[in-house]
């Protein structure tokens, strides 16, 4: 089947809107956590919780036009980026086909290998693109690493080893207990809702 | 309706973004200059509402800023052989200095060439370029969705986050409690979305919308590129070349 045809398929009925909602939360979930004065961006929640209710490449879309709107509204950079919120997409996706947002350790390992594999992705692009620099706190634990000897590419790539496995961690954690607890007449109207754990009927 | 020249404008956005990476950091930095000054000379890239002219506005404020903390950081924390200025413990390096220098125009002019695309047309006529362009209609509803959730969403958390507060949610508690709070906002959002979803869902379904939207042809409308757009793009592949030219000269 092509991606196409794959893409028709996840995309029908309800999912359709779902996926325009969580491009949405990607880019106003910032709002969230700033007004808890919790340190953390969560810029992929919904990237994530369109791969695992969706699939893979609804996952990979939401990424991509989350990133594409967040630089139309005020943040240009996070274009570049969109690569990294693709292949986001569609690992959470394929993760969440094989089982693993049916056991909380499966999750969280799943969480870490995202944060690393996102810290290899961006790190090319922040580095060449960007020297390093990308308008957010973490440009000072870049030009720590900097200090320190290392080249920009390593600086960067251990900024984002230091920061995004935890905050992928917590967008994975986040997005298992939300969806673990929704009712299951609205789940079963997407087609990842094999990936969700198993319940009985009356939840 | 308002023909905003999209063409010209992102063959624009395409030579800044080409100059960003070929130029050097002194003729980025003139470059700049200028770029900030285009919303006020050219009446094309004026800005399409107050809003957007406030977000450029800040926007400018924002860069100046940035830009000296970049230069400043870098020529703090980059250690080199030569000191450019020392003051008591503040030791700046002129490879840090320099280094700041190279970097802080190349962000600066990327972020600007991409706000002046953005400031100075609606997403609704991008979105109607794209859909021209050839992309699915499936594509442009997700798109004009999630622009309408975006408008729509700010107000949904703030109702939720003041009621949550009012039943007691531990708001202004530890870190860990913060986090637990942020479960306890975010799914009675997910909840109402996920109803509002399937009632969409249906509803596009009823009418129609997504049987074989992947293969409707977009509609199709006959152009002449505007001269803009042909000398813009001239003028970013001439500084590929030279920039090819200079790295693989020995």
């Amino acid at each position: 089947m092509s991606i196409r045809e794959q893409l028709r398929i996840e995309t029908s009925g309800p999912a359709l809107p779902f996926l325009a909602f969580c491009i949405a939360l990607n880019i106003v979930a910032g709002q969230v956590t700033a007004a808890l004065k919790i340190p953390i961006y969560l810029d992929s929640i919904g990237t994530v919780m369109v791969a695992v209710l969706v699939g893979p490449f609804a996952g990979a879309m939401a990424g991509a036009f989350s990133n594409l709107l967040a630089s139309a509204m005020g943040s240009p950079p996070m274009a570049f980026f969109a690569p990294v919120s693709i292949v986001i997409g569609l690992f959470t996706g394929f993760l969440a086909k094989r089982g693993w947002f049916k056991h909380w350790y499966l999750v969280a390992i799943g969480g870490i290998l995202q944060g690393v594999l996102a810290a290899v992705c961006s790190a090319p692009i922040s580095a060449y693109l960007f020297s390093g620099v990308m308008m957010a706190g973490t440009d000072f634990l870049v030009m720590y690493f900097r200090s320190v000897g290392n080249s920009i590419l390593e600086s960067v790539f251990y900024q984002g080893l230091a920061s995004d496995p935890v905050d992928k961690l917590i967008s994975y954690s986040m997005v298992f207990l939300l969806l673990r607890n929704l009712p299951q007449r609205l789940t079963s109207r997407f087609s990842g809702a094999a990936n969700l754990p198993n319940r009985s009927p009356a939840t | 309706m308002t023909n905003y020249h999209l063409g010209p404008k992102s063959a624009l956005t395409l030579l800044l973004t080409t100059c960003a990476f070929t130029l050097p950091w002194k003729i980025q930095l003139a470059l700049l200059c200028l770029v900030v000054l285009l919303p006020f000379i050219a009446p094309p890239l004026r800005p399409i509402s107050p809003k957007a002219s406030r977000t450029f506005l800040k926007f400018i404020w924002f860069s100046c800023t940035l830009g000296a903390v970049i230069v400043f950081v870098n020529g703090l924390l980059i250690r080199g052989d030569e000191i450019t200025y020392e003051f008591g413990p503040i030791v700046l390096s002129t490879e840090g200095i320099v280094f700041g220098l190279q970097t802080a125009p190349r962000l600066l002019l990327i972020s600007f060439s991409i706000l002046l695309l953005f400031i100075s047309t609606p997403i609704r006529s991008i979105i109607d370029r794209l859909q021209e362009s050839g992309l699915p209609r499936t594509m442009v509803m997700v798109l004009l969705l999630a622009l309408y959730f975006v408008e729509t969403l700010p107000d949904r958390i703030e109702r939720i986050f003041v009621a949550q507060e009012a039943r007691g949610a531990p708001i202004r508690a530890s870190l860990l409690s913060r986090l637990k709070a942020l479960v306890t906002i975010l799914s009675p959002l997910l909840l109402s979305s996920l109803s509002e979803s399937v009632e969409r869902g249906t509803a596009l379904e009823l009418r129609g919308f997504l049987v074989s939207t992947l293969s409707v042809p977009p509609p199709a409308r006959a152009r002449t590129p505007h001269i803009a757009t042909i000398v813009f793009l001239c003028v970013s592949l001439l500084l590929v070349a030279y920039r090819i030219l200079v790295w693989l000269r020995p």
